[in-house]
């Protein structure tokens, strides 16, 4: 089919249809990727019913200093993501990769953070199934079981992000590679999809994990 | 090639004159060798893939049940030690699942039909249908390993405790290839829903679609929204398995209900994953040999996003005897009586359709009549289970067994087989023997029936599912049972080989045999790679059956 155009994927009759496909295709896979969190979700707040005081307790081991910036950082690179979002649609590619690889660093820093915070719950031996000083709670089953779910819930969302940032750092470096020729929306849309719904799923991560301390 | 001087017995309608010679640009002689199929992203190929995957898996479970039927013909089960078959039926159990039921129509007929029927060159995402494939077969491989490595004992449902603290087999990996199949499975349902919307030709707009396609569509939902869970929960068994962490463990402050709640939050609506296809593929069937439209088209439409819908609401009725609480036990009962309404309104409208219709009784309608005997069964005695003082009863029992295989073998098995007969020529370019056919599908529909008809009078008798010995009073009706399922093997094996025999015998099939409506018997048999030679343009409703 080579008389179609390089820009279109031959399933595609034109450029809309690959466009509209794209997005709607992205949204199914965030509905499914709301329920895989969900599942999280709910075990968590049937865990947290048995456990409501050792959740309490378990929450003050987490860092809130950190725990917080990290939520700024995030939510500023998702600003960052719209911002670079609405440069490409005017064609100031320049100022879209600069703002897109801003996005990157900060959720690079995210991660930096987020595995730095790992590196203390190892410290202090507070490793669910593993290694799990029990003296240090006054709940201690209903301690782990929250560790337990920090680490998954968690884990699974930085997975995301790690998945995020190489995404969108490679646009950025295709971008650049692809020098003067129009950036095509659907890619730039689809990635900011991805990249806010990972963000909003840190918005419950962090209340529900960091906030909820005595 | 040519072998349309080896008369073959023939069908219904004559088929056109002109049927070409020499074989043409196609799809399956487009690229050849091994490679070009590997690296394919045409989804007709892919179905192929799939085709023999899946069918390689259904053999192996379908032998597991073999052994396990052969077993229970002596009450003291003189054939495998209680250990091993709690194994086969797992294995069975796990492969017929999610290696064979889940994916069948959809990866199979869903692959090859979708874009055909919507007059698209491909589904939305190409590259993502052949990952989804790739995915599927690591997902084999690590349930295969688990039954190699000595097999798992703990039923394809994973219970906990027992799977993640007691039980003894190879847990971790069978959950892993069951993690990695939900995403083969959410690759495809987020395929098709991008594709059903969006790649619809000029004028096909969605009354005018097949009811194949609001059946896949409604699967899709179905599979994008439940898969994750279950991948959750079979992760949380891993987990816990592997370090002890007892969310699912009362005596670590976990709560095994809570693994029950996630495993049914996807395992009840995997039910209607696997059926619903086959709803579409019938009223396919129906509609071609009746040649009438199939009556209330809306209504089969909307009834099959309404069983979506219902079919996330009842998984407690998996849970009335655990110790979910009797308010919730009373609506989920309730609950699970709805979804008989639209599956009824489905039922009666194919009946209508063939009493409007002038029916020929080819193979694929024997197989869709059968189809609505086994199904209407199966769904009426649903509704016995969902009704919580008889399920009391009858739980754990033969009942249920028999119950759900009149839906996913009766109803499902039926559909996918009628289904890949009434596609068959579009698929291979070949006609199948239509006598063989026929006769296939009456031994399959007698040997379905011997086998599990008598699980109904054995499971309301008190006989519990899952074991392996049993009181000698009960020996009759499993002797009866056993007999069935050597019917009902030699069923299966019929198609297995008059439809191999087709590829190099069968007498070269015309572009629409059948003269049925629907855009891919437009088309080339087998189609070219692209398809259409230009994007059809859909200005009728579907079915538009003159005579």
């Amino acid at each position: 089919m080579g008389h179609l155009s390089q820009e279109v994927h031959e399933a595609y009759r034109d450029e809309v249809q690959e466009k509209r496909t794209g997005y709607l295709g992205m949204w199914a896979f965030l509905s499914s990727e709301i329920l895989f969190f969900g599942s999280f979700f709910l075990a968590y707040a049937v865990i947290r019913s048995f456990h409501a005081d050792a959740f309490r307790e378990a929450s003050g081991h987490l860092s809130l200093l950190w725990g917080t910036i990290n939520t700024a950082v995030l939510l500023v690179s998702s600003y960052l993501i719209a911002f670079g979002e609405k440069a490409f649609e005017l064609r100031r590619n320049k100022a879209g990769m600069l703002s897109w690889a801003g996005a990157a660093v900060l959720g690079v820093a995210f991660l930096a953070i987020k595995f730095y915070e790992y590196g203390e719950k190892f410290h202090h031996h507070h490793i669910p199934g593993l290694d799990f000083k029990a003296e240090d709670f006054q709940h201690p089953q209903g301690a782990e079981l929250f560790h337990f779910l920090y680490f998954s819930m968690t884990g699974l969302h930085a997975l995301h992000l790690i998945v995020g940032v190489c995404w969108i750092s490679g646009m950025v470096l295709w971008f650049k590679l692809r020098k003067g020729r129009t950036i095509q929306t659907t890619y730039v849309t689809t990635a900011a999809l991805y990249w806010h719904f990972v963000d909003l799923v840190w918005v419950f991560l962090y209340p529900m994990l960091y906030l909820i301390r005595p | 090639m040519d072998n349309s001087a080896n008369s073959q017995h023939h069908l219904v309608n004559d088929p056109p004159e002109n049927v070409a010679e020499e074989p043409q640009e196609n799809y399956l002689n487009e690229g050849k060798g091994l490679m070009s199929w590997l690296t394919t992203t045409d989804h007709k190929r892919i179905g192929i893939l799939y085709l023999l995957t899946i069918t390689f898996f259904f053999c192996i479970a379908a032998f597991a049940a073999a052994i396990m039927r052969a077993d229970l013909t002596t009450p003291q089960g003189d054939l495998v030690i209680s250990e091993t078959y709690n194994k086969l039926f797992t294995v069975h159990g796990v492969l017929m699942i999610w290696f064979f039921l889940v994916p069948s129509i959809p990866t199979v007929l869903g692959n090859f039909l979708v874009p055909l029927m919507l007059g698209a060159k491909d589904v939305a995402f190409p590259r993502l249908n052949l990952a989804s494939w790739y995915v599927f077969v690591a997902a084999g491989v690590f349930t295969l390993y688990a039954m190699v490595a000595g097999g798992v004992d703990t039923g394809w449902t994973f219970y906990t405790p027992y799977s993640s603290t007691y039980s003894n087999g190879h847990v971790i990996s069978m959950a892993m290839g069951i993690f990695i199949a939900g995403f083969s499975s959410i690759f495809t349902g987020v395929n098709f829903i991008a594709t059903i919307h969006k790649m619809r030709a000029p004028g096909l707009t969605w009354m005018r679609l097949p009811l194949f396609i609001w059946s896949l569509y409604a699967t899709s939902i179905v599979i994008v929204l439940a898969t994750p869970v279950l991948a959750i929960s079979m992760f949380l068994v891993m987990v816990e398995r592997l370090f002890g962490v007892g969310i699912f463990d009362p005596a670590l402050g976990g709560d095994p209900l809570l693994f029950q709640h996630l495993f049914w939050f996807y395992s009840h609506p995997a039910v209607y994953i696997m059926i619903l296809p086959g709803f579409g593929a019938i009223s396919e069937i129906i509609a071609t040999f009746s040649r009438h439209r199939v009556y209330g088209y809306s209504v089969v439409a909307f009834s099959s996003l309404s069983i979506a819908v219902l079919g996330f609401l009842v998984w407690g009725h998996h849970m009335f005897v655990s110790s979910q609480s009797v308010y919730a036990g009373l609506v989920f009962s309730l609950l699970s009586f709805l979804v008989a309404v639209p599956s009824a309104i489905k039922v009666f409208n194919w009946s209508v359709t063939m009493i409007l219709g002038r029916v020929q009784f080819t193979t694929p309608l024997l197989y869709a009549v059968g189809f609505l005997g086994l199904f209407t069964i199966g769904g009426l005695t649903g509704l016995f289970l969902a009704t919580l003082a008889v399920d009391v009863h009858v739980h754990d029992t033969y009942f249920v067994v028999a119950h759900f295989h009149y839906i996913m073998v009766g109803g499902m098995v039926m559909g996918y087989l009628g289904g890949l007969h009434l596609w068959w020529p579009k698929i291979t370019g070949r006609m199948y023997h239509e006598w063989w056919g026929r006769i296939g599908a009456t031994l399959i529909f007698i040997g379905f029936n011997l086998t599990f008809f008598p699980q109904f009078i054995l499971g309301y008798l008190g006989m519990p599912r899952r074991y392996h010995t049993y009181p000698p009073e009960f020996q009759f009706l499993n002797v009866v049972s056993t007999a069935g399922a050597t019917i009902l093997g030699l069923g299966y094996l019929l198609p297995f080989i008059y439809l191999i025999v087709s590829l190099k015998k069968g007498k070269k099939a015309p572009d629409n045999p059948w003269r049925a409506t629907g855009l891919e018997w437009t088309t080339s048999s087998p189609p070219p790679k692209h398809n259409f030679e230009q994007t059809p343009t859909v200005n009728e409703e579907a079915y538009a059956y003159k005579d």
